[in-house]
């Protein structure tokens, strides 16, 4: 151990490593992998010898690849694009041609790392990355497992990112970990979730665990219901229909960020802060999800919905079968909403009602907690019924933050009560920006702490929740419908109807 | 009105303060904690509201500036309130307040009222004294401080200074961690240094280090200490196997220069682009990084510090002592 590293330590400290990125050409690597890693050295936290190996099929020299990504840094870096910074940093950056069938790039690509080792006095380690379509998953890691590329050098370690999708489904998920635990160790496999890598979302343990006032509300006794509300107002530009008609709202987003933040807000108390402590805890949620089975409950359960023309933010919006590479007859839903819940002591008759759609009014993921009414006995007749809950929002993007709903009399002879907010915003209490998720993430995987990553089981019961909700969808006799709804409004009345049901109603946002 | 804003008498602050964020319903107040700043020099409040305004760009607080004038010519009270307000997010300002206050010859109680009586309830209070100690800094006043802020490098008399902090410390009614801006400068030069020793070929050098000496501009004597004091306590050399000094240089420039029989390692500040460039020549091996020199204005170095939070571990009790010995050969 490096004694003057000793205080000076904030966080588990990264090793050095290089990092190869697989899809290098890709917009991920522009957008977010080479910024996130620029930021972490322009803020000193990236270890000496930190290397990056790109790997992506076209022809590209070093220099030409580095200006390419120089430009997009320019674009997309956090902090401002340094000059002098750029060319220490992007000098440690080499293109690998190669394709991902080709086992002589594999091996070229493990004379490079063994150059690297000798040249810098480095032990080894490696950071993967597989930053490109799933369907390339098996053939990387097969190749990186017989090229011996995936077992480390003594006292080095080798990893593994993996970018979501993870699977399409339970069996295709489950062949993929079967992959990836083929040829690295589970403890050595970080399977990225952008939005756990959120400050917002770290901060839903703090909020609940650090503070004493809300755990003791937080279970049936005292919340009548919880929304999770995950808004975008773009529809499938940028050719993103392609990709986005073959998986739908429920995989794109239920599947892994949405039931994320479920598992954050309903879990237990972990024994510890270990990854291991923290993921067994989420994955106790996964376990409780109450599966609906069958289209009967599927259609009382769960809404999908497709938008038709309308207009978002002024400007006229095609239909979502309309779309750019988007099928005339596409049954893939661009919006869900859903009851699921937690079968758990704490959280027995407590519905959680997640949405989640494109070309809505606003953009805004947010997480609404509401509380049961205070007894009626005495102001019952001050308040207009809806508003009475105290309501805890902690927004997770944009305009990052918690605010809190009471109600508050309002000055004057009568007793007449409004709802009041105190609002906590991240960008005014705190003016530095916070750190992108990714740069969080990497930083983490290199310090070999898995706490923010979703381990094997957690992405497996997500899936057989997810599953059966598509089996209905797709393989019953008699499906529930899809919905419609004009881009630029709030959903379909369906979902409003779904809330109806229980006597709630949507939170407006 | 000055920079320091509008003019208000004592018993008006807080109704003027009101009245301030009445005016503009676009602005946003925020606050995290109650920051003081107390000064006894006389051209300082301008100067203070500078770095104030710096802070909270990124820190938002009540600030509250004293400048007290004990050779006044005569007995004085002068108070300003004033709003710093930042844009965030293109459109609404979020504002802080400051109340600032001139007073000729003032009694330590004087003073004392005036932190108390505007402190913005239950946010914690940072107190940034400025200068040496007097008699104003007693149990009374500090045990209402959460976190005090010095700047060591700035006093004449260093040892007699901390021992003062010592008693203070030492008293059960205190509470306030400690912050040495002096040492919050150094944060940089810590972290490119122990970047030198991350490097796998030279973790093994260090227990060959054969001399370490430490440059440092014309004024930054005590910042030197303070890095030598921190490299041989948290290393295990002693004086007969590693020659350890300070010295300065004609370049005004801050360095670190470890020797080893194989090479030498190095942290030197690169020309006027605010980095750090640290060095590890071993043998064939050569390998350079390149790390943020960090902010030189006060501001940053304040806001950055109540960012980061958290004790200066081992600063008080290892550190210090270790530093006055440098500092008084
Ligand atoms: N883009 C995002 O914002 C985003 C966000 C979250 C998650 N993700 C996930 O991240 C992954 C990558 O996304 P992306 O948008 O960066 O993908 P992309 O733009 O489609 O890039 C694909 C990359 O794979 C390379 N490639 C494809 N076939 C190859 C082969 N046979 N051999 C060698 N290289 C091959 C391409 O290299 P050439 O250019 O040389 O052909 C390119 O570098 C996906 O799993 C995606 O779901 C992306």
């Amino acid at each position: 151990m490096n004694p003057f590293r000793e205080d000076l330590a904030t966080r588990t400290a990264p090793d050095p490593c290089t990092i190869v990125i697989f899809g290098a050409t890709g917009d991920l690597t522009h957008r977010k992998l080479i910024p996130g890693l620029y930021n972490l050295l322009h803020d000193g936290e990236l270890p000496p010898t930190t290397r990056i190996v790109a790997f992506a099929r076209r022809e590209k020299t070093d220099e030409g690849f580095r200006q390419e990504l120089e430009e997009s840094n320019k674009k997309y870096s956090r902090q401002s694009h340094n000059d002098r910074l750029w060319q220490t940093f992007s000098q440690q950056i080499e293109y690998h041609q190669s394709t991902f069938e080709d086992k002589e790039g594999f091996s070229r690509l493990a004379d490079r790392l063994k150059a690297y080792r000798e040249k810098d006095g480095t032990v080894g380690n490696v950071l993967f990355y597989l930053s490109t379509a799933p369907d390339y998953f098996d053939d990387i890691l097969i190749a990186l497992k017989e090229s011996g590329l995936a077992k480390a050098p003594k006292n080095a370690w080798a990893r593994v990112i993996v970018e979501k999708p993870f699977g399409t489904d339970l069996p295709t998920a489950q062949h993929l970990n079967q992959v990836v635990n083929d040829t690295f160790e589970e403890a050595d496999t970080y399977r990225i979730d952008h939005y756990l890598g959120k400050e917002t979302a770290q901060n839903i343990m703090v909020l609940r665990f650090a503070n004493a006032i809300f755990e003791p509300l937080w279970n049936n006794q005292h919340i009548d219901h919880i929304q999770i509300t995950c808004a975008e107002n773009m529809g499938m530009t940028g050719g993103r229909g392609a990709y986005y008609d073959t998986a739908g709202a429920l995989r794109d987003m239920v599947q892994n960020h949405l039931l994320q933040l479920v598992s954050l807000i309903a879990m237990e108390p972990p024994a510890d802060l270990s990854a291991d402590g923290v993921r067994d805890a989420k994955v106790n949620v996964f376990k409780s999800l109450r599966h609906w089975v069958g289209a009967e409950e599927v259609g009382k359960n769960v809404v999908r919905a497709q938008y038709t023309a309308g207009s978002v933010d002024g400007i006229d919006a095609v239909g979502y079968r309309q779309e750019d590479r988007v099928p005339e007859d596409s049954k893939t839903e661009a919006y869900v909403a859903l009851r699921c819940f937690v079968d758990s002591w704490r959280w027995d008759g407590v519905p959680f009602y997640i949405r989640v759609g494109k070309q809505l009014p606003k953009k805004a993921t947010e997480i609404s907690i509401h509380f049961n009414e205070a007894p009626s006995v005495l102001f019952h007749k001050s308040a207009n019924q809806q508003v009475r809950k105290n309501v805890l929002v902690i927004r997770i993007q944009p305009d990052e933050g918690v605010s809190l709903r009471m109600l508050s009399k309002v000055p004057g002879p009568a007793v007449r009560m409004e709802p009041v907010k105190m609002d906590f915003r991240y960008k005014t209490s705190f003016g530095k920006a916070s750190p992108e998720a990714y740069e969080r993430l990497i930083l983490d995987a290199m310090a070999g702490d898995a706490t923010l990553f979703a381990r094997r089981d957690e992405v497996e019961h997500a899936w057989r929740f997810i599953d059966e909700i598509e089996k209905a969808w797709h393989q019953s006799d008699s499906p529930p419908p899809v919905a419609e709804y004009p881009a630029g409004s709030w959903g379909p009345k369906e979902a409003d109807t779904l809330l109806e049901q229980d006597g709630r109603v949507w939170r407006r946002l | 009105m000055s920079a320091l804003g509008q003019p208000v008498e004592i018993a008006e602050i807080d109704s003027a303060l009101r009245a301030l964020w009445e005016e503009d319903n676009a602005a946003t107040r925020a606050s995290l904690t109650n920051f003081a700043i107390y000064s006894e020099c006389d051209d300082c409040l301008e100067a203070n509201t500078d770095v104030i305004a710096g802070i909270t760009r990124e820190h938002a607080c009540r600030a509250i500036l004293i400048a007290s004038r004990p050779d006044a010519p005569k007995r004085s009270v002068k108070a300003w309130i004033t709003a710093h307000c930042q844009l965030s997010g293109g459109q609404k300002s979020v504002c802080s307040e400051q109340v600032t206050f001139d007073l000729g010859q003032p009694s330590a109680s004087l003073i004392r009222n005036i932190v108390f009586a505007h402190l913005d309830s239950d946010l914690p209070l940072v107190l940034w004294w400025q200068g040496a100690f007097t008699p104003v800094f007693d149990d009374r006043l500090y045990s209402l401080i959460d976190r005090l802020l010095i700047d060591s490098s700035t006093w004449e008399n260093p040892a007699k200074e901390f021992e003062t902090l010592a008693t203070a410390r030492d008293d059960s009614t205190s509470r306030f961690l400690l912050y040495d801006l002096t040492w919050s400068r150094l944060l940089p030069y810590r972290l490119a240094t122990a970047g030198l020793f991350d490097h796998p070929a030279a973790a093994s050098a260090l227990s060959k280090v054969s001399a370490l000496t430490i440059t440092h501009p014309k004024n930054s004597r005590t910042e030197a200490a303070f890095l030598l004091a921190w490299l041989t306590t948290r290393s295990s050399w002693d004086a007969s196997s590693c020659k350890a000094s300070i010295k300065e240089d004609e370049k005004n420039e801050m360095t670190v220069h470890f020797t080893t029989p194989e090479g030498a390692l190095t942290v030197t500040p690169t020309r006027d682009d605010g980095f750090l460039k640290s060095t590890v020549t071993l043998g064939r091996l050569t390998a350079e990084q390149i790390y943020p020199a960090g902010p030189s204005d006060t501001a940053s170095i304040v806001a950055r510090q109540l960012q980061s939070g958290g004790a200066h571990a081992d600063y008080f009790e290892t550190i210090v002592p270790h530093a006055l010995k440098i500092i008084a050969t």
